[in-house]
């Protein structure tokens, strides 16, 4: 019986490493066969333009989930920032754009030791979060701030090197460096073994405390690059900016195949979910689908890819 | 007052007593089954039945005569940790105790007697709420057991599957888990060093796994076992260990092994702190025997003692 079970989990575990890639392709060319100009290399440049903040949101959700918790406060942080930068651009350059990625930091680990020392679930503490810098936001800014000087700090960002956004490939680069960093280093072994199994990890020495909050505070620093992103798209601050990225994040990172539970996963997945959802998104638009319809397709993903690969042996009950 | 309801409610109900105060049992009961290891083995009228003849019911006839080892060979080193006067809410109240290098200390006590409490204190993982910790003579705090293993204190935690090992995770993966240092060159994990040191302790222990990156969740309790002590002897020799129920569910064979292993890290002058639910098995590899009930130590049997009858020890623990 025991054995029937690991072969089934081993299956499980292959069919789910190769099932988003498997997805991406099916839906890259089957869009392509309905309507050619999609493969096109500008339809392919405005793809992956339009990706870069999602990837950025869902790479600082990436980690966050593979401890066995969520950070429902990214968008909101990222949002924050985007009013923070707008503002601080003109006046300080380069400095306003390092004090804001320390601001989202700083929040980032703030959530961290709170949902540490206090022991409240991450969702909680975040969801907390997510109404404070909404809120914070909203109080410095009701609308957009244009951003009228300083703008080549960010800009930098939407060009493009031989036709590929440079925001595609800050963002590639961040992910390849978290990729190794969880592949390559003690700190990653240590987020896999809290994510897998938190008393077992804090029996074994680790320090789950310090990792949890570090992790959170990396959570952070990523949610301010999507704001530094969102600036660089859209010239300006909004309240708002990120918050509709919230759900098409966490989706990404599950439709690549991290477990909702924790420790399976990574920022390599990470990626393919993003093209996921973003050629989803695109898909949606070319089908003739109205894009209001596009949240609802993201809650349809996000059920379907948690329903496939979470690990419910691991939990007591299902909350 | 508990005894007087059950007294007056017999005229109209009946009653299951659970009980392993057998005080108790024998004053209320009618009838009594004695169970161990999830099995009835005798069944007696509460009237006829004596104290002695339960306690031998529950624990068995015979003593582990083939465990028994050789005292005299070893030489118990300096004090490793001391417990001074350790409380932790109601579950342990003044427990004071010394483990010495090379010794193997045994609590013995039922479930619930504080035994598990001490243990978890010492290694940083329960809030001590007066008392203190002393490693080679220096006072200790310890706010998580990230700082006891710092200090060179080693678990082997009693719930093997969810605490001792991370089933998701490889033997390998497991293994250096506690001591990742150790495998690191500069900011990176050195995979052929991992492999090597792991590799050896394989050897060394003789874990059956199909690979040193086989989940450790798919071996057999006995080689989860082996993991779980593993990690703790990769690097540089822990002062004190404690293990919490490292025989519970092991088959005979591996029972065996891991008691030799035991033994030979005892030698090796390592402080031991064991806790067994046998109590052949608890006398025949401690030196020391310290006995809890309701959260104190009630008695205490020395090296220099002649070894404990399982019935001397019962007598305190119930």
């Amino acid at each position: 019986m025991s054995a029937r079970t690991i072969s089934l989990n081993s299956l499980f575990a292959s069919a789910a490493g190769a099932a988003p890639a498997t997805v991406l392709l099916a839906m890259v060319l089957g869009i392509g066969v309905f309507q050619p100009s999609f493969l096109s290399p500008y339809s392919l440049s405005v793809l992956m333009r339009e990706s870069s903040p999602i990837l950025l949101l869902a790479l600082a959700q990436t980690g966050v989930i593979m401890l066995g918790g969520i950070d429902l406060s990214v968008a909101a942080i990222a949002s924050l920032c985007t009013i923070l930068l707008a503002l601080l651009l003109p006046p300080l350059g380069v400095w306003g754009l390092i004090a804001v990625l320390f601001v989202g930091t700083a929040a980032g680990m703030a959530q961290g030791y709170i949902h540490v020392a206090a022991q409240i679930p991450s969702f909680v503490v975040t969801l907390a979060g997510m109404g404070l810098w909404s809120g914070i936001a909203l109080s410095i800014a009701h609308t957009t701030i244009p951003v009228d000087q300083g703008y080549a700090v960010v800009g930098w960002m939407e060009a493009s090197l031989l036709g590929v956004p440079v925001s595609f490939i800050f963002g590639a680069g961040v992910a390849l460096l978290l990729w190794l960093a969880m592949r390559e280093t003690p700190f990653g072994r240590y987020v896999q073994a809290i994510g897998l199994g938190e008393r077992a990890a804090l029996l074994s020495g680790v320090s789950v405390g310090t990792v949890k909050v570090a992790t959170f505070a990396v959570a952070g620093l990523l949610a301010g690059i999507t704001g530094v992103a969102l600036v660089a798209r859209t010239y300006s601050g909004n309240p708002s900016a990120g918050s509709s990225l919230l759900l098409p994040s966490i989706a990404a990172v599950v439709i690549g195949g991290t477990a909702i539970t924790g420790g399976v996963g990574g920022y390599g997945r990470t990626v393919i979910g993003v093209l996921i959802i973003t050629v989803l998104r695109v898909g949606i638009a070319i089908v003739g689908i109205d894009p209001g319809y596009e949240p609802l397709c993201y809650g349809l993903v996000l059920v379907c890819a948690v329903a496939l690969t979470m690990d419910r042996t691991r939990l007591a009950v299902v909350k | 007052m508990v005894l007087a309801q059950v007294e007056r409610l017999r005229s109209r109900a009946s009653i299951v007593f659970v009980s392993h105060r057998l005080d108790e049992v024998l004053q209320v009961c009618d009838r009594i089954y004695v169970m161990t290891n999830g099995r009835c083995v005798a069944e007696r009228n509460g009237r006829e039945a004596s104290r002695d003849e339960l306690h031998a019911l529950m624990f068995g006839q015979q003593l582990a005569e083939e465990y028994r080892r050789d005292r005299a060979a070893r030489h118990p080193g300096a004090v490793r940790l001391s417990v001074r006067n350790l409380c932790c809410g109601a579950s342990c109240q003044g427990v004071s105790f010394d483990v010495l290098g090379g010794q193997i200390v045994g609590l013995a006590g039922v479930e619930g007697s504080g035994r598990e409490s001490v243990c978890r204190t010492i290694f940083g993982a329960e809030e001590p709420s007066a008392g203190e910790i002393l490693i080679a003579g220096h006072k200790v705090r310890l706010g998580s057991p990230a700082d006891a293993v710092a200090l060179g204190i080693g678990y082997v935690p009693a719930e093997r599957r969810v605490e001792g090992i991370v089933s998701g995770m490889s033997v390998k993966e497991n293994m250096t888990l506690t001591h990742l240092h150790v495998v690191q060159r500069g900011v990176v994990l050195d995979r052929s060093r991992e492999r090597r040191l792991v590799g050896h302790w394989i050897n060394q222990l003789r874990i059956k796994a199909p690979s040193s990156g086989a989940l450790a969740g798919q071996l057999s309790g006995g080689n989860q076992q082996k993991v779980a002590l593993a990690k703790w002897l990769i690097a540089e020799q822990p002062r004190v260990l404690i293990l919490d129920h490292p025989l519970r569910g092991l088959d005979v064979g591996a029972k065996a092994e891991i008691f030799r292993r035991i033994l030979e890290l005892a030698e090796k002058g390592i402080g031991v702190i064991l806790i067994a639910d046998a109590l052949e098995e608890l006398i025949a590899l401690s030196d020391t025997i310290l006995v809890m009930r309701d959260g104190c130590i009630t008695d205490c049997f020395n090296e220099s003692d002649p070894p404990p009858q399982p019935s001397m020890i019962l007598k305190h623990m119930i």
